[in-house]
């Protein structure tokens, strides 16, 4: 069988908040071949985004072992982890969140800033990623002047530029109206088919979960229900 | 790279603009008063350690400490004159038009026309020797002064019970300088109601080497311990030290004022760069989330701080370098005169004070934002 792009063994993840004690994920075991497109599912608290989180490199787990592209992330440094981010993971946030005071073009270029690129490479990356997501004609637009979904797919169009393996999107749809989130649930799907993007998307939708390829349920830091090709947690 | 977080900075500043402009118009204020007190600091140090008058003595009425009580006889010229190491002797009427405190103080230096060059190698801007050496109530003046003034050759210029005409402006590297007129010595001597021909504010002597100075000054106390009227003579440094010791205290305490404006740069700026940063947690976060590296946030923030304080130091040290071109500022006492002395010094004075302000104002919550964890921040947000 073919190694998995991503490989969760025994993950446990907790934090202090207060004088307690909080475990979001426990002893979780997941694997997520190349070129997957993944919904993680359940109620709030179940650990859907601690999840995604510790996949993307933006937290690290308390114990087991995160490996994605072949390096266990959990044991490098924070500036490693850092440039590990910058090359192999695009994230896609509910709120979009770009920078208010950059304009679209900006906001997608400011990936690229960490790679060694000439500003010319840079421009063409970026008129490629807003292309691709159809906002080319607006790349001087300011996110104030942007609708919803059309941030969002600048926000998408920054996930991508890069050219990273995964995406992680935390409820992409979840701010959108109805129109706006069927296309950007569609330009997932476009990623996720044309481009070879492995994605993982954190959703409560029902709706958004089935343009995955396939979902899985989390509760209580465990995962309820497994598809075929998921491991499920010990 | 670099470039782009200036951008990004840049940017970032004018999100909140009148936030900005208040920050960057309160810094300018601060360095406004901190150029202004560098340039009157730098005004004293350029008096007092001017090559050029290094191997030049003053001769003064003993226990005297003001111009008008310091009557020398001018006969004591030629006896000076022999003294082995001097080089030439200048008899000089002081006359200053103040007495007070002032910005605007006018002081006569009266000379005998014909050693005019002798004291002060003249570099004439307008006007000419001629004129001035040819009629009895001409005057050169300094440029600083004819600027103050609006004074140019052919102009009449009253002060006191002195009327002069002025025969042509001159120039001085030295800031104080440009701040006198030269009269005709015997105009000042006769002018009052009390007749003081014969007898001047003070000698100077200039020697051919400043080691010999102390041996020179004792010498001519010396040789004049037994007359009537006594003498004190100091090197030049020392003179103007004396003269301006009480000035000296005042200008002492205005470093003071100096240090407290940095110190007021600091607090605005680090305020001000404290609060942007509390605002964008989130932003931060994001960016982190993007493959930004805590040392990125950290120099982002830095450049943001540094940009704050440059701005308003860039303005506020033009503003003090234009209030002081154009102001024509000058203190007096006893007759000695400092300007206030805008130079490169003062400009990166102000300059590195701004940028040093702007490091240490970032560098807490730079720090704060480079070591949050994404998570935290996220959440928090």
């Amino acid at each position: 069988m073919k190694q998995p792009l991503i490989e969760l063994r025994e993950v446990t993840k907790s934090y202090r908040k207060g004088d307690t004690t909080v475990t979001p994920l426990a002893n979780l075991n997941l694997d997520v071949q190349q070129g997957d497109f993944l919904a993680l599912m359940g109620p709030s608290g179940s650990g859907k985004t601690t999840l995604l989180n510790l996949v993307a490199g933006v937290d690290q787990p308390t114990s087991g072992s995160v490996i994605v592209a072949g390096s266990d992330i959990g044991l490098l440094s924070r500036s490693k982890l850092a440039k590990w981010r910058a090359h192999h993971v695009g994230y896609i946030f509910q709120m979009y969140h770009l920078v208010p005071v950059l304009t679209a073009y900006e906001n997608v270029e400011l990936p690229l800033l960490l790679h060694s690129m000439s500003r010319a490479q840079r421009r063409e990356r970026v008129n490629l990623a807003l292309e691709a997501v159809g906002l080319l004609d607006r790349h001087d637009h300011y996110p104030r002047q942007l609708s919803g979904g059309q941030e969002q797919r600048v926000a998408i169009a920054r996930a991508i530029v890069a050219d990273p393996v995964i995406l992680v999107a935390d409820e992409p749809t979840g701010d959108l109206d109805a129109a706006s989130a069927e296309a950007t649930l569609a330009l997932l799907n476009r990623l996720n088919s044309e481009m070879q993007k492995t994605i993982l998307m954190v959703t409560h939708d029902p709706k958004a979960a089935a343009a995955a390829r396939r979902s899985i349920h989390l509760e209580k830091g465990a995962i309820v229900d497994a598809p075929e090709q998921v491991l499920v947690a010990s | 790279m670099i470039l782009s977080l200036v951008h990004y900075a840049w940017r970032t500043m004018t999100r909140h603009k009148l936030r900005s402009a208040l920050t960057i118009g309160g810094i300018a204020t601060a360095m406004f008063l901190f150029c202004f007190i560098e340039g009157l600091q730098n005004g004293v140090r350029q008096a007092t350690e001017n090559e050029a008058t290094q191997n030049v003595l003053i001769v003064y009425q003993k226990s005297r400490f003001c111009p008008a009580t310091s009557l020398l006889p001018e006969r004591y010229v030629p006896a000076i004159q022999r003294i082995d190491g001097v080089k030439s002797v200048v008899p000089v009427k002081v006359y200053v038009n103040n007495c007070r405190a002032s910005l605007d103080t006018v002081t006569f230096l009266g000379v005998p026309p014909e050693l005019v060059n002798t004291i002060k190698k003249i570099d004439l801007k307008s006007g000419s020797l001629g004129d001035f050496t040819g009629r009895r109530d001409a005057a050169i003046v300094g440029e600083s002064l004819a600027a103050r003034r609006g004074l140019k050759p052919g102009d009449r210029f009253q002060i006191g019970g002195f009327s002069v005409g002025i025969a042509g402006v001159f120039k001085s590297d030295t800031p104080g300088e440009d701040n006198v007129a030269f009269t005709h010595l015997e105009m000042l001597q006769r002018g009052k109601a009390v007749d003081s021909l014969g007898y001047v504010t003070q000698f100077e002597v200039a020697i051919d080497d400043p080691a010999k100075a102390d041996a020179i000054s004792e010498k001519i106390d010396e040789m004049f311990k037994s007359e009537t009227v006594q003498t004190t003579t100091k090197s030049h440094k020392a003179f103007i030290a004396s003269s301006t010791g009480d000035l000296m205290g005042m200008i002492r305490f205005t470093r003071f004022l100096g240090l407290l404006c940095v110190v007021l740069v600091l607090a605005l700026t680090a305020n001000t760069v404290f609060v942007m940063v509390q605002e964008r947690v989130r932003e931060h976060a994001v960016l982190q989330t993007i493959g930004f590296a805590g040392r990125h946030l950290f120099s982002m923030i830095i450049v943001e701080s540094l940009l704050l304080a440059l701005a308003g130091g860039i303005i506020g040290t033009a503003a003090a370098a234009a209030a002081l071109h154009f102001g024509h500022f000058n203190l007096s006492a006893e007759g000695v005169n400092i300007s206030f002395a805008f130079t490169p010094l003062v400009v990166a004075a102000g300059m590195a004070a701004s940028a040093i302000t702007g490091l240490l104002a970032g560098f807490v919550p730079a720090l704060q934002a480079s070591l949050i964890s994404i998570t935290e921040a996220l959440r928090r947000s």
